[in-house]
């Protein structure tokens, strides 16, 4: 695997990994904007009305069936935020030609395809169709309201709501419904015009083409139409809500309370000392290994899934539970007791190097996935991280007990949010009353 | 054989080695130069095996609902004291395990300490322990699993989609049980499980990663080798050709109506090949009819009846087979009335254009070499099709060999005739 970063016009840049380990190749070009509700809302509503059409194939049957044609390709422009990073991506996802049965010419018609979408959208006199706005818009407020479909998804996205309700990140990178309806075919398309002129570009690629091959063709797609733009990437740590132990609790129509508790940690990931925060969490709710899962499920029995979270480029944890409604206030306590166990040193040197272990496993598993490999060197760069897998295994090894500690100490409980039952359904065990054969 | 069996495929450029035991164990090592090693020890029992004759008797028993899962869990649990996840955590790996209808699997995921990881694999399905307390204990935890697939709308929309297309099959069971069945599980009935199922004539491990295959089986031997083979005995049930009924509907917390359309299958057949050849057939079909670009998709996105896309799926085995076609909409009944119409249609005076069928047969294609990128999923298919009794790495001819008039003669058959299918709906709560 080789990594090579090549200037292709000047503020475009070509950040490539060499690699054979995959069949699939991914390219992806990312086009950075501030973040706030309304470029979410403009750019999330972008991603599909794009989609809808292109001039060559200016039907959403006619880019899928071009994209099928060229072994199933898998065409995205997705909308996500990082910080204080708004992103918008269009990336293709293709089988490499090597392993195609026929001469098809893959590679070249995935670029050509990623040209359509960026540069070549479908406009009707100057503006993108009415038509396609109008049920794009519908489509994606549906997509928001649907959240509440997986309640523990639910759950969490109101607690980070909550927590952070007066941050300007506070944001959902799907956009929000009341600006949605307002927008119009005319300023959706001046968004458009205004990404592509006014953004922060970057390239992306993972596959076995050769770097010099990509950089040509990208070069072709952007010659005499790089965006430029002085946006300022870097985030800072969310402070907090300020009034104590903020607490929340709604009632919805379910069997089992969802429980999510919001940390501050006072830190991001651009600051220097920021993987012993890795390794705190990895520790208290990372996975099988952690105190959460291990007695909060394993010895206590009061849930199926109890773990953490970092969001780390707003320097927030979270932690998720589900379970009995009646006893919320004993899970709190037993959450909040086992970050007190770390603060107060009250964890062995093997828990903390299984914790350690844990971490670097899952670090070198995002190499094995081509778009994971991309994400993560996408976020690199962002935050002038190395990618460099050897310093990152060693920067988890080298942190110590008393950084974990300390870590755990910046960590502040902030908000509370319990989504418990309407009181309609059982939600506590008792009043079971179909027979088996009937609940099957 | 006891020795390896080298099996590969030069046009998708993979190969694996295939171990039989004596005892009937089948081990599979899958090369491949990647940083993650996958292991997975699968075993052919899940919830349709809910009547059998346990091992050393001779009639038949029916324990509580849910067992099968309830194993899965209590098998992390050591003669030590210790659990099994604390000894992979203590190695860095990532262990998991699930159970479906047909099957039980443990597995783990490392970068590192593989051999280690892998006996404790071994030696975990291999030694069951469990003692009142530890029962009791996981009921509360497994209490709230259920819970929480009770208050998913995809869950239930698919639980009530199965029961609809079938009446006997015991593919109808929930594969967690219930409440209720749960808390009769006895350690006894656990070690019953355990010894009717889990032994080595019922087992097939997985690795796939950058391992040696000797040093493999040298791990697997040391707590593998030495038990004895049996098979179960499971109690065949027959199932009428007809669905159970067409239409189910619940209220829900949701916020557009979800909806999911069963196709039953009743052409199964006898042997792996012919099931491989029909999933293939399937799989090509459903996306001509369903995929993104087919004429339905775009008639009914556009006119704003299908909210997304459909998501589409076949499964199939000896005794049960069925496709799920699942999407959102605002009229549920209308978007499927517009897809029975769609298809009589096509059933009777259209046929299927050489470029739509070549164009999904890519695509069916292409997603199948694409699965040879991941570790995990080359092991989890290769139990997949070993337990079929099929060779993975010729799945990809058998989609190129299908044809045209497969597909259409497919088309036109039973599976395919609207008066057969199923329709589940979750609407969202009245009040």
């Amino acid at each position: 695997m080789k990594t090579t970063d090549l200037a292709v016009l000047q503020n475009l840049d070509l950040h490539a990994i060499t690699t054979d380990k995959f069949k699939t190749n991914v390219v992806s070009v990312k086009f950075i904007k501030p973040i706030n509700k309304k470029n979410a809302s403009l750019l999330s509503l972008l991603s599909r009305v794009i989609k809808r059409g292109c001039e060559k194939y200016p039907t959403i049957a006619a880019l899928s069936s071009e994209s099928q044609r060229l072994y199933a390709l898998v065409p995205q422009i997705r909308t996500f935020k990082s910080g204080s990073c708004l992103i918008l991506e269009f990336s293709v996802d293709y089988l490499d030609s090597g392993f195609a049965p026929d001469d098809c010419d893959i590679e070249g018609g995935a670029f050509d395809i990623l040209e359509q979408l960026i540069f070549h959208p479908l406009l009707s006199d100057g503006t993108f169709k009415e038509e396609y706005v109008v049920s794009e818009k519908a489509m994606q407020i549906d997509l928001i309201k649907s959240r509440k479909n997986n309640k523990s998804v639910y759950a969490l996205k109101r607690m980070m709501q909550e927590m952070m309700q007066n941050d300007y990140r506070c944001v959902d990178a799907l956009g929000d419904t009341e600006i949605l309806k307002d927008i119009t075919k005319e300023n959706l398309t001046a968004a458009y015009f205004d990404l592509i002129k006014n953004s922060l570009a970057s390239v992306y690629f993972v596959g076995r083409t050769d770097p010099q091959v990509i950089k040509d063709r990208i070069y072709k797609i952007f010659s005499g139409r790089v965006p430029h733009s002085d946006i300022d990437t870097g985030t800072k740590a969310f402070s907090g809500t300020g009034t104590g132990i903020k607490e929340i609790t709604e009632s919805a129509p379910v069997r089992q309370g969802k429980l999510c508790i919001g940390f501050t940690l006072g830190k991001t990931l651009t600051d220097g000392s920021f993987v012993p925060f890795d390794v705190m969490n990895e520790l208290y709710g990372g996975g099988i290994q952690s105190k959460l899962f291990c007695n909060i499920r394993e010895k206590m029995s009061l849930c199926y899934y109890c773990s953490s979270a970092l969001f780390s480029a707003t320097g927030i944890m979270a932690v998720s539970s589900g379970i009995e409604c009646g006893k919320k206030d004993t899970v709190c306590k037993a959450i909040f007791a086992e970050l007190e166990k770390i603060k107060n040193g009250e964890f062995s040197d093997e828990e903390l190097y299984f914790a350690k272990l844990s971490l670097i496993n899952t670090v070198k598993e995002s190499f094995d996935s081509a778009l994971a490999l991309e994400n993560t060197y996408f976020l690199c760069n962002l935050y002038s991280k190395s990618l460099d897998l050897d310093i990152r295994v060693k920067n988890i090894q080298n942190v110590t007990r008393n950084d974990v500690i300390y870590a755990a100490k910046c960590t502040k409980p902030d908000t509370v949010f319990f989504l418990k039952s309407d009181g309609e359904d059982d939600c506590d065990g008792n009043g079971e009353v179909l027979s088996d054969e009937q609940m099957e | 054989m006891n020795k390896w069996n080298e099996i590969s495929d030069k046009k998708i450029g993979e190969k694996y080695y295939l171990y039989k035991f004596e005892n009937g164990l089948t081990l599979c090592v899958f090369p491949k130069k990647m940083s993650t090693f996958y292991a997975v020890c699968a075993v052919k029992y899940g919830a349709n095996d809910c009547e059998f004759i346990p091992m050393g008797a001779n009639e038949y028993t029916k324990p509580p609902l849910g067992v099968a899962h309830f194993l899965e869990h209590k098998m992390f649990d050591m003669p030590s004291g210790n659990d099994a996840f604390s000894d992979f955590a203590a190695l860095g790996a990532n262990a998991n395990a699930f159970t479906s209808s047909d099957k039980t699997a443990y597995l783990f995921s490392c970068t590192d300490n593989f051999y280690e990881s892998l006996g404790v694999l071994c030696n975990m399905v291999s030694k069951p322990y469990f003692t009142n307390e530890s029962v009791k204990k996981e009921q509360g935890i497994i209490a709230q699993e259920i819970r929480m697939y009770d208050d998913s709308p995809s869950s239930k929309l698919y639980r009530n989609l199965l029961l609809s297309l079938y009446s006997k099959h015991p593919i109808r069971k929930n594969v967690c049980g219930t409440v209720n069945s749960i808390s009769k599980i006895t350690p006894k009935i656990l070690y019953d499980c355990h010894k009717t199922f889990y032994n080595p004539m019922n087992t097939v491990i997985c690795v796939c990663g950058d391992c040696d295959k000797e040093k493999v089986l040298e791990i697997v031997k040391k707590d593998m080798a030495s038990l004895s083979g049996f098979v179960p005995q499971r109690m065949t049930v027959s199932e009428p050709k007809k669905i159970n009924r067409h239409k189910v509907e619940e209220e829900m917390d949701v916020s557009l109506p979800i909806m999911m359309i069963g196709l039953k299958d009743c052409d199964l057949k006898a042997t792996a090949e012919e099931r491989q050849k029909r999933c293939a057939a399937v799989d090509i079909l459903l996306n001509i009819l369903f995929g993104v670009s087919s004429h339905l998709h775009e008639k009914t996105y556009t006119s704003g009846l299908l909210s997304g896309n459909f998501d589409e799926e076949y499964e199939n085995s000896d005794s049960y087979a069925y496709a799920a076609i699942s999407a959102a909409s605002h009229e549920p009944e209308k978007l499927y009335d517009e897809i029975c119409a769609y298809i009589s249609c096509l059933r009777l005076d259209k046929t299927i254009g050489d470029d739509e069928f070549l164009r999904a047969k890519r695509a069916i294609y292409a997603d199948e070499i694409c699965a040879y990128d991941s570790t995990e999923e080359i092991a989890n298919s290769f139990v997949d099709f070993f337990f079929d009794g099929f060779d993975m790495l010729k799945y990809s001819s058998v989609i190129a060999d299908v044809t045209k008039d497969d597909v259409i003669s497919l088309l036109r058959s039973d599976m395919f005739c609207p008066d057969n299918f199923v329709l589940s709906v979750i609407k969202p709560n009245k009040k």
